[in-house]
């Protein structure tokens, strides 16, 4: 039970709720035993965008958008603009990799009515350390995952140590996902990327295919830290509720888009038209 | 004196109008004439019937191809050889650009196949060597009305079983390659093409900006170049093996690349090119 330290009034939350404000006199609340011990944040990005320029950014986005339907998005229609500092998990890797892997390279010339195929298959060895920063993942089972990593990446050099005092003024949620949970997931990414960076050392070849790869971890360094967004809700001219969630550090925004499906068509037709006839043009022309 | 001056003004006012008339009647006869030389018996070597089913043949196929065609038999080359007469008797004659000249020459012992314009591209070198072939084969038996026949029949041949847009010509006196200029088309494949791209195109357009909107593909991928660095330990590229293999280009069928048969032409005395040729008999 929390209690609002300006007028006293019960605070309802909810049970991921870190900060929030007074229902009765509008004072910011930080819920301080849900950001401390295993709770506590070690890093924050804190907010540079302030919410009119959230507002001028949402809706610099939306009029950019040449298939939205018209007059759809106005300042007035915006139900709802809140920062939210929302958990994410942040995990550094260091591991250790080999791939052994098969290349080809081929070489073709002709010699009278004859066409010579050098064919030259060499065996691919890689092994070496790798090293992969700031793999981000939503730590809010609530959130809507597509809008949480929409709004990625964040500048990382703009990090700071968590203090309590970032929250002041925004809501915030801790996270209900821990490490363990999303241990697999990163890993699983780890070692798809680190895959990835070992191939492309392995450039110059026609074709390469992979015979093995082996990845052991080696070190992993984790940090749970407060990222700054802003969730837009917005009511439709439709009646439908649209939800975005905006890079408070960027103005990134992210979240579906209403569309205006006469405009579509109507460039798909468009195009197919100027294809069908460039290929009609083509074809006389030949 | 009034009768004189009418009758002098009646005679030049006839005078007048006989001048203004001859060179229409001269540019008809000219027309008849050519109209006239589809077949030329100078030789006197057909007779009237064997003329008339000649000229018969050379009606249809001038209906059939839109060409002209003619047909000469002579005793007298005046001097030249067969070639060059059959040209200069087609250039004379002939109100067209297109056509065919089959002739007799018994002067030179010859017979010849002359073919110009788009019959160029169907009179190639493997078709006339036929058309030589089949005349030969009747003026050995003096049949000259026969050796005519044949030859227009191979001709004919040539015609409906030539692809001309693939043949092409080989000039003899410049070593210059024509190829038959493509007529400007659309065929139904190409139309189906098109039309697969295009809806491909239209399509990739529609559901791309549907699913852009709507968050069915995009969003954030781990920026990998950025983020990720590998430092080696071991780096081996070892050859393990190295083949070579080889394959035989198919020929093309012709020199003149693309395929086709070869036509080798030369430009006449009145400047026309024709294939053909001629053989002795």
């Amino acid at each position: 039970m929390y209690h609002c330290p300006s007028c006293g009034a019960q605070i309802v939350t909810d049970q991921t709720t870190a900060a929030a404000f007074c229902y009765y006199c509008h004072n910011p609340v930080v819920l301080s035993g849900r950001v401390s011990g295993e709770f506590l944040p070690h890093k924050i990005i804190p907010f540079t965008i302030d919410k009119q320029q959230a507002t001028e950014k949402f809706l610099e986005y939306a009029h950019s958008k040449k298939f939205v339907p018209k007059a759809f998005f106005n300042k007035q229609q915006i139900e709802k603009i809140s920062g939210v500092y929302f958990p994410y998990w942040m995990a550094d890797m260091d591991m250790r990799g080999s791939l052994q892997a098969e290349g080809k390279n081929l070489r073709v010339w002709r010699s009278g009515d004859t066409e010579y195929t050098e064919t030259k298959i060499y065996h691919v060895e890689r092994r070496g350390n790798i090293h992969l920063e700031d793999i981000t993942k939503n730590a809010l089972k609530k959130n809507s995952l597509k809008l949480a990593e929409g709004v990625l990446p964040y500048d990382v050099s703009k990090v700071k140590g968590f203090h309590m005092g970032y929250l002041s003024g925004f809501l915030a949620e801790k996270c209900d996902l821990g490490r363990s949970d999303l241990q697999a997931e990163v890993v699983e990414d780890a070692k798809e990327f680190a895959q990835r960076l070992l191939r492309e050392t392995a450039g110059g070849y026609g074709h390469l295919s992979v015979n093995s790869c082996q990845l052991q971890t080696q070190q992993e360094h984790w940090d749970y830290i407060m990222l700054p967004v802003w969730t837009v809700t917005y009511k439709g001219r439709d009646g439908k509720m649209y939800y975005y969630s905006m890079n408070g550090q960027n103005g990134k925004v992210y979240g579906e888009l209403p569309v205006d499906g006469a405009k579509v068509w109507i460039l798909g037709i468009v195009i197919f038209m100027v294809v069908f006839l460039l290929g009609l043009l083509g074809g006389w022309m030949l | 004196m009034k009768m004189i001056k009418r009758c002098l003004t009646m005679a030049l006012l006839l005078c007048m109008i006989i001048f203004c008339m001859t060179p229409v009647q001269a540019e008809e006869s000219a027309q008849q004439a050519a109209e006239n030389m589809q077949l030329t018996d100078q030789a006197g070597l057909l007779s009237e019937t064997e003329a008339e089913e000649i000229n018969h043949r050379l009606a249809e196929l001038e209906e059939r191809t839109g060409w002209e065609f003619m047909a000469l038999t002579t005793d007298d080359a005046g001097g030249e050889d067969a070639t060059s007469y059959a040209e200069s008797w087609f250039d004379k004659y002939t109100g067209k650009d297109d056509g065919v000249i089959c002739a007799i020459d018994m002067d030179n012992r010859e017979i010849v196949v002359r073919a110009f314009g788009e019959a160029m591209y169907y009179i190639t070198d493997n078709r006339t060597e036929r058309i030589l072939d089949a005349g030969y084969e009747e003026i050995s038996e003096e049949k000259h009305a026969a050796t005519l026949q044949a030859m227009l029949g191979e001709v004919e041949d040539a015609y409906q079983t030539e692809n001309a847009d693939r043949n092409y010509l080989y000039d003899e006196d410049t070593g210059e390659v024509i190829r038959h200029p493509r007529k400007k088309s659309i065929t139904l494949s190409e139309i189906l093409i098109a039309l697969g791209l295009a809806i491909v195109a239209g399509g990739a357009t529609v559901f791309g900006i549907f699913g852009k909107y709507r968050l069915k593909f995009g969003g954030y991928k781990y920026p990998i170049e950025k983020n990720g660095r590998v430092s080696l330990t071991t780096k081996e590229d070892r050859l393990v093996n190295s083949f070579v293999t080889r394959r035989q280009i198919p020929k093309q069928t012709s020199s003149g690349g693309g395929g086709g048969s070869r036509s080798a032409v030369h430009t006449g005395s009145g400047g026309r090119r024709s294939s053909g040729g001629s053989r002795k008999f």
